[in-house]
């Protein structure tokens, strides 16, 4: 079942020419990971903006849990998804961790009382709750990162947005955040769309979206599209580790299965050869 | 024969001596970093990089110890005329270096270090067009606003202000942060090719597969002491050490980890997927595969 | 971990001060300095100087941390006292010389002057030692509220102020980022008059301003994406609490007040 449908989707940036997203018609499966994938410039920002209603809809339609999203539904739609941005310093709006959290349940009008128990039980769910009282200028990139999740979970959304979350956090940090997106998704049931250039990040989901200016030319299962070397070269995107090794396994002339393969089941693969 | 192009010794720093924010940042680091080489400089956040690189560079004046950069000694008593000839020789970018563009166009902005350094409007100009041409930057758009451009463009400028200034050793800080997949191969082309050309590299980074593939010399630093120095593959090939300094290890590197784990070890320690992918196959052929 | 940068002047000493109400803490210190200003002869000024030595020690602050919040305006005090020095007439003449002259009414009316900058200097440092900023924002925020019925936009004031002071140390940290990064393109800050000074500037305004508008951008769709509607009513996490001990202190600054006004009239 899709929990968001996009139609004939076209959107051009106010003084720009050319249009950034070109006809684009998509559905995004609910409860399901899926990663948007695609050069800088490709339109993958601009669309997970479109879908939260942070842009206006030049042309075209996107329904969200079946909620048009337009004028009139905006707030609606901003409860429904939690959207995580690329720069953990820009969307760090409290003056303290617990503030932060706060600040989407007072926007929501939250009574208070009620706000207590929602930051911590979320400061637990992404494990910074002995930092309530820090400082953002105190915290890393990772931590802070994971205070923007909190901020979101608190208001209890079913589609989560990560655009480019982990692209400025170093690469333990990164893998944390995806390893704490993969509790959430198994626990809570949420749809996740990541918009990401990491071939690592679109092997941890279930679906790519590969973005190429502007308009959708794949959309499949993981297994699918991360063995397909070819379509991923052709748009410029990075080659999953293990593709790289089967490919100059095979250029050494050994038998590899076609199948996309995780670094796991390679190893496996290997030793019983 | 190894040449050194910097000399560091004794070196330690303490961020604001005295007070009660005291933060001892390196202590007591001895390296030598060889010229024509590309060093890579590894640690977690926090564990004295910057710091080092910094002093290198000639910003911060060292708590105690030296740094020797050709025929150029810093000590804590130097002169302020020292650590301005430290820079001379030393370029550094600072990470996203595209934030610090400001000038009206992308050859004047180029133009700004080498004016700085006292050449000539003519010779300033030659220095910053001869940058932008070896980073491969487009004329059609050396008159354009550097903020017109898209952000691998603008990285590209940025380098090349400081390229032009003509640094014998070049300082890096996570050059490809934020750049896709492809431009991040392009920029990593493109500094290989500087280091060809003669030029020392400094790379800082958390992508241990550049350093893997990139670097002749690792460095790692932690709780700003000096904990490696050396060849990448006998660091990468000490996994109890990576471990220990929170190091993560290259994606060949981990992958020959876990194949020994599934009782297949292979000769060395791959550094590249071609490498593992030769090494995988060699174990195969010695028959260590199905060794019931 | 070089770009923390140490904001305000709070010392947490977690004193009977530190624990008032930040908006009886801001009215009080507010009334003190009009009663600086009522103070023109001996005992007052004594009166008010006992008063301040008390605070001081009941905010279990060190002096020194004191005298560096005056020590920054030394300069501008001695020469304002210098010119009431020299420039008051009346009272008995010692010295004159044209237009200048030394009275014994110019010396004593220099002295109350010096001792009304140190006082209201002072005053504010206890309130900022013993206030985190946060609270001083909140307090600000709440003695605004009746001016909402002058249509005044308290709201959005206070989240302009509350933003202002988290984006604060963020910004302090990019400036010195941005002027090493000059300075490793040979930038030298320190030589040249007044005029190249202000000209060396411009390479580090303008990456700070571009990359603060850049910032606004993120912050404000980062704002709406959770919610924030500019002229909504939001409900409010942080809470002000008054207590019995603010309402004894508003007693105590009344009581000051009556005893000032006596010695004033003696």
């Amino acid at each position: 079942m899709a929990i968001i449908e996009i139609k004939d989707l076209s959107y051009t940036y106010p003084g720009e020419q050319e249009p950034i997203l070109k006809h684009l018609t998509a559905s995004f499966p609910a409860k399901e990971w899926t990663t948007i994938i695609g050069r800088n410039g490709s339109g993958k920002s601009t669309l997970a903006r479109l879908i939260d209603g942070l842009l206006p809809i030049g042309h075209g339609q996107i329904m969200v849990a079946g909620t048009p999203v337009d004028g009139e539904h905006v707030d609606l739609v901003h409860q429904k998804i939690g959207f995580v941005f690329q720069n953990p310093e820009n969307q760090f709006v409290g003056t303290t961790v617990e503030d932060d959290v706060a600040f989407g349940l007072e926007n929501h009008r939250v009574p208070r009382d009620e706000m207590r128990y929602r930051i911590q039980q979320a400061l637990n769910d992404v494990s910074m709750a002995e930092y309530a009282q820090t400082e953002p200028a105190m915290l890393s990139g990772g931590q802070k990162q994971r205070v923007a999740i909190a901020g979101i979970l608190c208001l209890r959304p079913e589609i989560l947005i990560f655009d480019e979350a982990t692209s400025m956090l170093d690469p333990q940090a990164r893998q944390n955040i995806l390893g704490l997106l993969r509790k959430l998704k198994i626990e809570k049931g949420f749809t996740i769309i990541a918009i990401s250039h990491d071939p690592v990040e679109a092997a941890a989901g279930d679906n790519v979206a590969i973005l190429n200016q502007g308009q959708l030319v794949a959309f499949d299962r993981k297994e699918q599209i991360l063995a397909n070397t070819d379509l991923l070269q052709k748009y410029g995107l990075a080659v999953p580790f293990t593709e790289k090794l089967k490919q100059q396994l095979r250029g050494q002339g050994m038998q590899v299965p076609k199948e996309y393969m995780t670094e796991e089941q390679m190893v496996k693969w290997l030793s019983q050869q | 024969m190894v040449e050194p192009a910097i000399e560091i010794q004794q070196l330690s720093y303490t961020y604001s001596p005295g007070t009660a924010f005291a933060a001892q940042a390196l202590t007591n680091v001895n390296l030598t970093i060889q010229r024509g080489k590309v060093t890579a400089v590894v640690g977690h956040t926090g564990s004295g990089k910057s710091t080092l690189m910094q002093l290198i560079d000639g910003l911060l004046k060292p708590t105690s110890g030296s740094i020797t950069v050709q025929e150029t000694k810093v000590t804590p008593d130097s002169a302020k005329k020292d650590f301005a000839a430290l820079r001379q020789h030393v370029g550094f970018v600072f990470q996203f270096p595209e934030s610090q563009l400001f000038a009206d166009s992308v050859l004047e902005d180029v133009m700004f270090g080498p004016l700085n350094q006292g050449q000539s409007e003519e010779n300033a100009r030659r220095s910053a067009t001869d940058a932008l041409d070896r980073l491969h930057f487009p004329v059609e758009l050396r008159d354009h606003s550097p903020f017109e451009l898209s952000g691998g463009q603008m990285r590209r400028v940025a380098i090349a202000g400081v390229l032009a200034m003509k640094p014998a050793i070049l300082i890096l800080d996570e050059p490809t942060a934020g750049l896709d997949p492809s431009g991040r191969l392009e920029l990593m082309n493109l500094i290989q090719k500087l280091n060809q050309e003669g030029t020392t590299i400094i790379l800082i980074t958390h992508q241990m597969e550049q350093v893997a593939r990139y670097a002749d010399v690792v460095v790692a630093l932690q709780h700003g002491q000096l904990v490696f120095d050396g060849q990448p593959r006998s660091l990468f090939s000490n996994q109890q050490l990576v471990e220990q300094i929170g190091l993560a290890e290259p994606n060949t590197v981990a992958f020959a980890n876990q194949l020994d784990q599934a009782g297949i070890p292979l000769q060395q320690t791959p550094l590249t997927v071609q490498e593992l992918a030769n090494e995988i196959i060699e174990a195969r052929q010695k028959g260590t595969f199905n060794n019931e | 971990m070089n770009n923390k940068v140490i904001f305000g002047l709070y010392v947490p000493t977690n004193s009977f001060i530190h624990r008032l109400d930040p908006r009886m803490k801001f009215i009080a210190c507010f009334w003190y300095v009009i009663l600086v200003f009522f103070a023109n002869n001996v005992w007052t000024n004594i009166w008010l100087g006992l008063i301040l030595l008390l605070l001081i020690h009941l905010s279990r602050v060190s002096l020194k941390m004191y005298w560096s919040g005056i020590r920054p305006l030394m300069w501008v005090i001695i020469i304002t006292a210098l010119v009431q020095l020299f420039f008051s007439t009346g009272g008995h003449v010692y010295w004159q010389w044209h237009f200048l002259s030394l009275t014994s009414s110019g010396i004593i009316q220099s002295i109350y002057l010096v001792l009304r900058f140190a006082y209201i200097i002072t005053i504010s440092t206890i309130l900022t030692v013993t206030t985190p900023t946060l609270q001083l924002a909140d307090a600000v925020e709440s003695l605004m509220k009746p001016l909402k019925y002058l249509r005044v936009p308290v709201n959005q004031i206070a989240m302009m102020l509350s933003i202002a002071l988290r984006f604060i140390p963020t910004i302090m940290g990019e400036v010195t980022t941005i002027m090493n990064a000059q300075r490793a393109r040979g930038m030298d800050f320190s030589t040249g008059n007044l005029y190249q000074r202000t000209r060396k500037l411009v390479p580090v305004m303008i990456p700070l301003f571009v990359s603060s508008f850049k910032r606004a951008e993120e912050l404000a769709v980062a704002m709406e994406s959770r919610g924030y509607n500019p002229n909504g009513e939001r409900t409010k996490y942080r809470l002000l609490i008054w207590r019995r001990a603010d309402s004894w202190s508003i007693v105590a600054l009344v009581l000051v007040t009556v005893v000032l006004i006596a010695l004033k009239l003696l």
